[in-house]
Parts: C-alpha cells; sequence; structure tokens
C-alpha cells in the first residue's frame, strides 16, 4: 500500500463528485442558518411549539429549493435543550415532509444519541453524511441521512438535516461517477459503497477494507469474484467521503 | 399468443393468491389492532399518554373520525380512559400483568403446528438478516451492538427487551429494508410472544448468552456461525413456547374479546 501526499491526478473529476455533494450540503447550510438566526428569539430554553413551527417553516423552504426528493427532514435536539421537553425531535416525513415522526421521547434519546447522523455532528462540530444505512426509526428504508450542529453563542443545541432514500440518490449520483470513469465510485469513512458508475457495484457493499481515511495511490483491492484491481482512493475535500477510481495503466 | 411456459401448480397458486379475499377489517379495527400489537410488544404501557385523535390521523393516514371510533372500542375494551383538561389526553389503563394476559390468549388461539410455524418463519428472516449482518457490518456498527449488550438492563424494561433491542439492530444491519421491515412486522407477533419465554430468567440468560455468541460471529464476520445461533436461540423459544401452550396456560378470563393481530 503506497501512501500518496501529492495532490491526486485527476482532480477536476474530484471537483465534479465535491460539487454534487456541495450543492446538497449548501441546502444543509442554508437550513441550519435560517435557524440558528431565529432559535435566539425563542429565548435560551425554547419551548417545543414555537420551535416546531420554525422548523416546519424551514424544512418546507428546503423542500421547495432542493433537487431530490427528500425522504424526511428536521432538527433533533440535545438534552435539556428545550424547556418542556428532555428530549426533542421535530421531524417531518413523506414526498411533502407534512407526517410529523412520532417517537416515545422517554426512551429515543437512547437510542439516537449512539447513531452516528447524531453524535459525529456534536462531537466533531462539522457536517456528516450517514449511511448508508436501514433507518428503522423513521423513513424505514435504505437511507442517507445528512446532518450538521446547530450552535448558539458557542453551544451546540441540536443537529438540522435530511434524510435521502437510496433508491432516489443512488442512480442520479452514478451517472455524475459515469463521466468520469465507468468504475468511478464514491465510498464513506468505513470503505463502503454511496454509489458506482459500476451498476454491478451495490451502494452498501464494503470496497474497501479497514481504510483509515487516507489519500492511497494503487492500492489493491481483492473482490469478491476472487479478481484483483489498483485502485486510487482521493477523499472529497470537506467530506467524510472518497472517490475510488481504477490506477491509470492498470 | 402466450408462448411463456408456465409451472402450472405454481401458477395456479399465484393466480388465487390475485383472487384471495382482501383483507376485511375496517380501518378503525386496523387502528386498534395496531394499538394492541404495541401493548404486546411493551412500546405500549400503562399510564402512557396516547397521541391526540389529531396526531394519530395525521401519522397513520387515517381520519379523525377513525381514530375515535378505534379509541372509543379500546374504551369499551377497558384498555384506555380519556381526561379532560389541560393535562389531559387518552391514557392506557393497563391492568397489572394485562400485557401478559393479552398474550396468552393470543398464544391460546394457536395451534401447536401454527406456533411452531410463525417459529419457523421468524427464524428464517432472522437467519438471514444476521447472515448478511456478518457480511456487511463495519466496526463502528458492531462496537454499537456491544455497547448496548453491555449495559445495565433497568427494572422498567421489559423481560427480553434487550435481546430484541439487539436483534432488531442486527436485522437492520442486513442492509435490506425489506428484511428489515419483515423482522419488525414479525417482531410485533411472534417476538411478542417470545418475551413471555424471556420472562423465565434462565430463558432470558441464554438468550444474552446467544446475543454475545451471535456479536462474536458477526465480529469475525462469520456468517455461517451467525445463522447458527440464530437457530439455536429460536428453536429454544419456540421450546418453551410449545411447553407453555401444552401445559394449558390459557386464560382464565378474557381481556379482550379478539385476538391480537
Amino acid at each position: 500500500m503506497n501512501q500518496s501526499n501529492a495532490p491526486a491526478p485527476g482532480s477536476n473529476e474530484q471537483r465534479a463528485v465535491e460539487s454534487y455533494f456541495g450543492e446538497l450540503l449548501e441546502h444543509l447550510e442554508t437550513l441550519r442558518g435560517r435557524l440558528e438566526g431565529h432559535l435566539p428569539a425563542l429565548g435560551e430554553h425554547p419551548e417545543s411549539e414555537p420551535l416546531d413551527e420554525l422548523v416546519q417553516e424551514s424544512i418546507q423552504q428546503l423542500r421547495q429549493r432542493i433537487r431530490l426528493p427528500l425522504s424526511g427532514a428536521g432538527f433533533v435536539a440535545v438534552e435539556d435543550y428545550l424547556a418542556d421537553a428532555r428530549w426533542h425531535m421535530a421531524w417531518w416525513q413523506g414526498p411533502e415532509l407534512a407526517r410529523r415522526l412520532l417517537v416515545a421521547m422517554e426512551t429515543a434519546g437512547d437510542i439516537y444519541t449512539r447513531r452516528e447522523w447524531f453524535s459525529i455532528p456534536i462531537t466533531e462540530h462539522r457536517v456528516h453524511i450517514a449511511g448508508p444505512y436501514v433507518d428503522f426509526l423513521c423513513t424505514d428504508d435504505f437511507t442517507l441521512t445528512f446532518t450538521a450542529p446547530v450552535e448558539i453563542a458557542g453551544q451546540v443545541v441540536g443537529v438540522v438535516g435530511f434524510d435521502l432514500l437510496v433508491a432516489d440518490f443512488e442512480e442520479p449520483m452514478s451517472r455524475v461517477l459515469a463521466q468520469i470513469n465507468p468504475r468511478a465510485t464514491v465510498i464513506n469513512a468505513h470503505g463502503k459503497v454511496l454509489a458506482s458508475a459500476s451498476a454491478q457495484l451495490a451502494c452498501g457493499a464494503r470496497l474497501v477494507r479497514g481504510w483509515e481515511g487516507e489519500n492511497l495511490h494503487g492500492h489493491q483491492l481483492s473482490h469478491a469474484d476472487g479478481t484483483q484491481q489498483r485502485v486510487d482512493i482521493n477523499v472529497l475535500t470537506g467530506l467524510p467521503l472518497a472517490l475510488v477510481t481504477p490506477t491509470s495503466g492498470h | 399468443m402466450k408462448v411463456m411456459a408456465r409451472n402450472p401448480a405454481a401458477h395456479q397458486r399465484q393466480l388465487s393468491s390475485v383472487f384471495a379475499p382482501l383483507n376485511d377489517a375496517t380501518r378503525a379495527e386496523q387502528v386498534m389492532e395496531r394499538i394492541l400489537s404495541g401493548i404486546s410488544m411493551g412500546v405500549l404501557t400503562d399510564g402512557d399518554r396516547l397521541p391526540s385523535e389529531a396526531e394519530m390521523a395525521a401519522s397513520m393516514g387515517a381520519s379523525t373520525m377513525t381514530c375515535r371510533d378505534a379509541l372509543s372500542q379500546l374504551r369499551g375494551m377497558g384498555l384506555v380512559a380519556t381526561r379532560r383538561g389541560r393535562e389531559g389526553g387518552t391514557f392506557l389503563t393497563l391492568p397489572v400483568g394485562g400485557r401478559r394476559q393479552l398474550l396468552r390468549e393470543k398464544l391460546a388461539t394457536l395451534s401447536r403446528v401454527q406456533l411452531r410455524d410463525l417459529g419457523i418463519h421468524y427464524a428464517a428472516i432472522l437467519a438471514a438478516a444476521s447472515e448478511l449482518a456478518a457480511e456487511g457490518a463495519d466496526d463502528e456498527e458492531i462496537d454499537i451492538l456491544q455497547r448496548l449488550l453491555d449495559e445495565e438492563s433497568t427494572s422498567t424494561q421489559l423481560p427480553g427487551a434487550k435481546v430484541a433491542n439487539f436483534l432488531l439492530e442486527v436485522a437492520a444491519l442486513s442492509q435490506s429494508a425489506a428484511l428489515t421491515r419483515e423482522y419488525v412486522r414479525l417482531h410485533s407477533g411472534f417476538g411478542a410472544l417470545m418475551s413471555l419465554a424471556h420472562e423465565d430468567a434462565a430463558f432470558d440468560d441464554e438468550g444474552l448468552r446467544r446475543c454475545a455468541e451471535l456479536l462474536a460471529a458477526l465480529r469475525g464476520a462469520d456468517a455461517e456461525a451467525a445463522r447458527a445461533t440464530v437457530m439455536s436461540y429460536v428453536r429454544a423459544a419456540v421450546a418453551w413456547l410449545v411447553d407453555y401452550h401444552a401445559s394449558g396456560s390459557s386464560s382464565s378470563h378474557s381481556l379482550s374479546t379478539k385476538g391480537l393481530p
């Protein structure tokens, strides 16, 4: 395994993928910015009702602007942020984001504090793309969740985010990748496939085992069918993702 | 012109399923059955406040009238009560042992062969999900499972809750939404019956031991061991339930007039 510190070859291609995700993340930033702008007016510890109204308005704006169909969106508060609830999840689902997610919040806190989409933005103060995973709490489907921390006066008060179904995401993304290379693939921090130009490489498949999140040149992949392939792995700027392409000359 | 060669038996079976009787449960009955299954799974417990009729209607995609009907039937069964005022709402009023009573009634409506068959279906889904989880789960996902298993059980938890939570997470790690949904569906049926077995501390310990074994198999990416562990666990649960069923521990008095979904 060769480590490569030089800028990756073909970074134009990399930028095409980065801008695809960048556009999605801009929508997330807008949503985060709107909440950070309006939340202080609701007081240090808001009541759930005005907060719900604010979140609902904000995600409707998001829904109208974003080009992919969302399967859910909203805000999840950290413990004891709200005045009238220990945990709170203002999350709406369905094609119109009109269906309020009902969760038993006494137990939900224990469940979602363990999830990447909640824990990473809070502990690492950055946006995160969680998944693909089967989300049995919200979408009941194979899902990607984009989340960002909401910070008021330096304190994280919760996360905003949205869910995309793999069914809506995978094929548009693979068309972008197909313009780069017939085997170009985007992987997440766990080395699993988000989308690939190759139709046979399933979303969720483990492509790179034991990957530590670094750029690699000429990394040898062993496929399930016994074939081997050398690839370059380039981390996408500002994203918990990497682009995998066959090493040229192989 | 029909050129496709058809397997006559399979074709006949599929054709009859197309024209099989529709589920004639009314919408209100479906809402009621959902709440009854929530009780038997232990996700709805005594004193829980149910969502308002409007919230329930919006969440379930039913009319408020339908939800009102369902709640009024549950009120008739003595399972919910409505209080007016600011702190008001509709609350679950489950007598002590009420959940177990509902489960025993459900068990009593099953024949032994039905019980075994439910176990086979449950085991098949869970085993397939576990095999896929063994192939696909990454270290972080396995660490989450480990923490779940290491957590102290709280006294408010239902018997078998820890095993059930663990297995649901495993099912989702199959990365198949269809398998996970099927597992959740079976979990509210056969899975709820399994909680009767988990009231037996010896069985519950055995279940937790099997979970630890399953976790080791997932960590080792050993699909075969994962399958074998799950099969042993479900086999033990079926054996326990068949004994319980045979000992005639069916209900002495009835809480509901109909079986659980």
